[in-house]
């Protein structure tokens, strides 16, 4: 049984998300105490319960402990069996981190998957479907993982009632992964998405980008006007070079200037692009565990974040792999991830 | 285990303003759908038929942003939702109908809509545990417009740290109050004090103070009148009555009261002490003093709260609290027939026995304090002991028997502290005290212990020693020979040896304090 503390580094639902699928994956239980013990309202939310319910169904295993709140569980995984399954987080709660959870463990099912979700599909402090769409599943499919994803229903904060489906095959064979070149940029583009707000909302937001980025390059723009159960707002610039997509978003609510969004995208954007990263910071969060998973491989990124710090301790309470972290240059990273080929 | 929830429709805080914006404000019934660390499985809303719609868009709204939850209407007309006997009696059946089982489920209340009065009513219900679970209160948050926060409330005080202290700390302060504020060591009668603070904060029926005279029943019987007033279960006097100074016709008379030319000499009404003590206490010291008839009249007036004044045929009705004392072993007064058995039985519900100041030797010491403090309140005048005067007085009175208790030990204070030179008790004042105003102790004094051991012995010898000697000395007075007396001393250990030599040994102890046995045989 392995002991985890959830209050190690950034003391989050990662380290709960991340125990889970390397526990189902490896077939080692744990027990985790301290759960969010460093946020806000500490303890299990709908989302957390929602991913720790669903990965136990989908390796029929056994989890106790588990309410709304409690700062401590106990998981005993079973097989992992792939198929039809259905989750509702019940709220606007991310989808996506659901999606992040459960997706590296129906790599390893028996047969292929296909997994309806429902709940937030762009909400604040977690990936947009977009960002999980064009950014992460693209990286995930050079490793060799056959993956793919459908939005279905829009879902905001805070109404939620979004919809995504995700086919996961198992993984047949892996492959070396490599970031470490952007290659040429053949796309930049800003959108805005709105659903039940003025389009004038969306038009500032765009100007209030361009604005931001005018010592850069401009962007191409879309407005998309879009229906959801609740009213909703999120703006989003993407990079496409020969070699990577990164996408950086933001999600406008009541209380937020449409000013703000945009700066906020706007300063995202600009970071990126005056460096020399290839993974931005959150896809360089999210690369080290399928590539720990499989043949590893290296990414360019900036300072390692508290986010992949913690990340990286978590794996390595799991699977026994290597990562080498060597600075290139000032605020620039080469992480290298040697696989671990025992599962 | 399913999480239930409770709430009235909100008229006017759940209304939608403008359809297209309704989640972009606070709508109560509705945020509380939209908490992401706390999911309902029912969700029952109270609301008026009149508001059919309303409810209808609400349930719409909660099923849209949270499909796990099941939405059920529970209509209650109310004629006026601000009438406190109609909200209640309606919320009562409710409850009552509804037949809540928080073993199984858990129940949460939510009291932030409906009116300020169906609130209270639920807070009521909650507290009485008709309705069980933790009340919900909701509020408006800027940061997060449409969820709002929530806050549980549990009604269950023991749970929260804060208060739990606070109360020990004001428990605290009762039972020093009890205790006149005299810091005593004695842990068995802290104990009874403990026990007593809890019984007059609960309790309302008669308490029975025994012990000996001057143990303290009257301060105590004072002390929890005083506890119980600051608490507010008694509004009226303190009534204190030694029932050995009551005799014949004038005790009916003055406890119950009399009606103008009920006797000779009555020349006006008189309420009685029983109507005095109205909504107070009645202290009856010394109660087994109390002659027969008027245990009767007294055992009505405790059992209907009634009784009728001398000469009068009007009953008069009187609420007091019944605190009575007694030094008199009271189940022997019944035996003899001295004191009625059902009053016994009526008084004896809460009984204690304060024990005297010799069974609580540690505590001589805080009460000597406290009443040198008491006699310098009275007078104005500072008291102190000088340290040979205090190890002095300590070590008489870590010895005498105080027969008199407090009120020995007041007396002698009280002297002392009167007689000192300069508001300074001296050895010379406390040596006059001891000689002249306690010969008790002198003829408490063991003469033949005297005359074997010389008039200063006490002063030589401890207790201990002397205690034991004596028992020694029973047994040699019994006995013819030394032998035989060393034999019965030292029955048990002489089994071990070899050879006895009992006669021996109990010479060698007797020679410690310059005895031979013949001595013993005059």
């Amino acid at each position: 049984m392995k002991h985890i503390d959830g209050s190690v580094g950034e003391g989050g639902g990662q380290v709960l998300r991340t125990s889970l699928s390397l526990s189902a994956i490896t077939g080692q239980p744990f027990c985790i105490k301290n759960i969010r013990s460093n946020r806000k309202k500490p303890g299990l939310m709908r989302q957390h319960l929602t991913c720790a319910k669903a990965v136990t169904e989908i390796c029929g295993g056994e989890l106790h402990g588990a309410e709304l709140g409690s700062s401590a569980l106990e998981f005993h995984p079973g097989k992992i069996r792939g198929g039809d399954y259905r989750f509702a987080i019940g709220t606007a709660g991310n989808t996506l981190l659901l999606a992040q959870t459960i997706l590296p463990v129906l790599l390893f099912a028996d047969v292929p998957s296909r997994v309806i979700l429902e709940g937030g599909t762009h909400t604040t402090s977690a990936p947009t479907y977009d960002f999980f769409e064009r950014v992460y599943l693209p990286c995930l499919r050079k490793m060799g993982i056959e993956a793919d994803c459908r939005l279905e229903r829009w879902g905001f904060y805070p109404v939620g009632g979004g919809m995504i489906t995700l086919s996961v095959k198992p993984v047949r064979a892996w492959n070396q992964f490599a970031l470490i070149d952007r290659g040429e940029l053949q796309e930049a583009r800003i959108t805005a998405i709105g659903s039940g707000l003025d389009r004038a909302i969306l038009e500032d937001e765009l100007r209030f980008f361009q604005a931001g980025l005018a010592e850069i390059m401009p962007f191409e723009e879309t407005i998309l006007e879009v229906d959801s159960r609740g009213p909703g707002n999120v703006l989003f610039a993407e990079t496409a070079f020969s070699g990577v997509t990164e996408l950086f978003s933001f999600c406008g609510s009541f209380g937020t200037s449409r000013k703000n969004v945009a700066d906020h995208v706007a300063r995202m954007t600009r970071q990126y692009l005056r460096s020399h990263w290839v993974a931005g910071k959150f896809l360089a969060d999210q690369l080290m565990l399928p590539l720990a998973l499989g043949k590893g491989g290296t990414y360019r990124t900036g300072e390692l974040s508290m986010h992949s710090k913690t990340n990286k301790e978590i794996i390595g309470q799991f699977l026994d792999y290597e990562i080498d972290i060597v600075e290139i240059d000032k605020d620039l990273h080469e992480v290298t991830v040697h696989g671990n080929q025992t599962i | 285990m399913k999480n239930i929830l409770y709430s009235f429709l909100g008229t006017s805080l759940d209304v939608p303003r403008k359809k297209k914006q309704r989640w972009s404000y606070w709508r109560p019934s509705v945020a509380l759908a939209l908490q992401d660390d706390i999911h309902f499985d029912e969700y029952h809303i109270w609301y008026d038929t009149r508001f059919q719609p309303l409810f209808e868009t609400v349930r719409a709204d909660i099923l849209e942003c949270s499909p796990g939850t099941e939405v059920f209407g529970e209509v209650l007309d109310l004629r006026d939702p601000w009438d406190f006997e109609e909200v209640y009696s309606r919320l009562y059946d409710f409850s009552r109908a509804l037949d809540p089982q928080p073993e199984e489920h858990r129940y949460y209340i939510h009291i932030t809509t409906g009116t300020h009065v169906a609130q209270i009513c639920l807070f009521l219900l909650n507290e009485s545990r008709h309705l069980p679970g933790l009340l919900i209160q909701t509020s408006p948050d800027r940061e997060n417009p449409a969820c709002g926060k929530y806050t549980l409330i549990d009604l269950d005080l023991s749970r929260y740290d804060l208060l739990a202290k606070r109360f020990a700390m004001e428990r605290q302060d009762d039972l020093a109050f009890l205790k006149s504020g005299i810091e005593t060591r004695n842990e068995s009668f802290n104990r009874l004090i403990e026990t007593i603070e809890r019984v007059a904060v609960r309790s309302r029926k008669p308490i029975l103070l025994t012990g000996p005279t001057g143990a303290g029943k009257s301060r105590l019987a004072k002390n929890i009148y005083e506890l119980k007033k600051l608490n507010r279960q008694v509004a009226g006097k303190f009534v204190d009555v030694n029932c050995a100074t009551l005799r014949g016709d004038q005790a009916m008379a003055a406890l119950f009261g009399h009606t103008r030319g009920a006797f000779t000499g009555a020349v006006k009404d008189r309420p009685g002490l029983l109507k005095t003590a109205d909504n107070g206490v009645l202290f009856l010291d010394e109660v087994g003093e109390l002659g027969l008839d008027e245990q009767a009249m007294l055992l009505r007036a405790i059992e209907e709260k009634v009784f009728l004044p001398l000469g009068s045929d009007q009953e008069v009705g009187s609420q007091f609290q019944l605190i009575c004392g007694t030094n008199r072993d009271l189940e022997t007064a019944v035996s003899s027939g001295r004191f009625r058995e059902d009053l016994y039985a009526r008084i004896n519900l809460w009984r204690f026995r304060l024990p005297g100041l010799a069974e609580r030797r540690e505590d001589i010491e805080p009460n000597i304090e406290y009443e040198l403090e008491e006699y310098s309140r009275l007078n104005g005048q500072r008291i102190s002991f000088n340290k040979e005067a205090w190890r002095e007085f300590l070590e008489f009175a870590g010895r005498h028997d105080w027969r008199g208790n407090f009120r020995e030990l007041n007396a002698t204070i009280t002297r002392m502290a009167t007689l000192a030179p300069g508001g300074r008790i001296d050895l010379a004042t406390v040596k006059a005290e001891t000689e002249q105003y306690h010969p008790v102790v002198r003829q408490d004094q063991d003469d033949s212990l005297k005359s074997l051991l010389g008039d200063d012995y006490r002063q030589r010898y401890d207790l201990f020693e002397l205690s034991q000697l004596r028992a020694v000395l029973k047994v040699c007075a019994e006995c013819k020979t030394q032998s035989e007396a060393g034999r019965k001393l030292f029955a048990v250990s002489r089994l071990a040896k070899k050879t006895t030599n009992d006669a021996d040994r109990l010479g060698r102890y007797l020679a410690n304090f310059g005895i031979k046995f013949a001595d013993l045989q005059k």
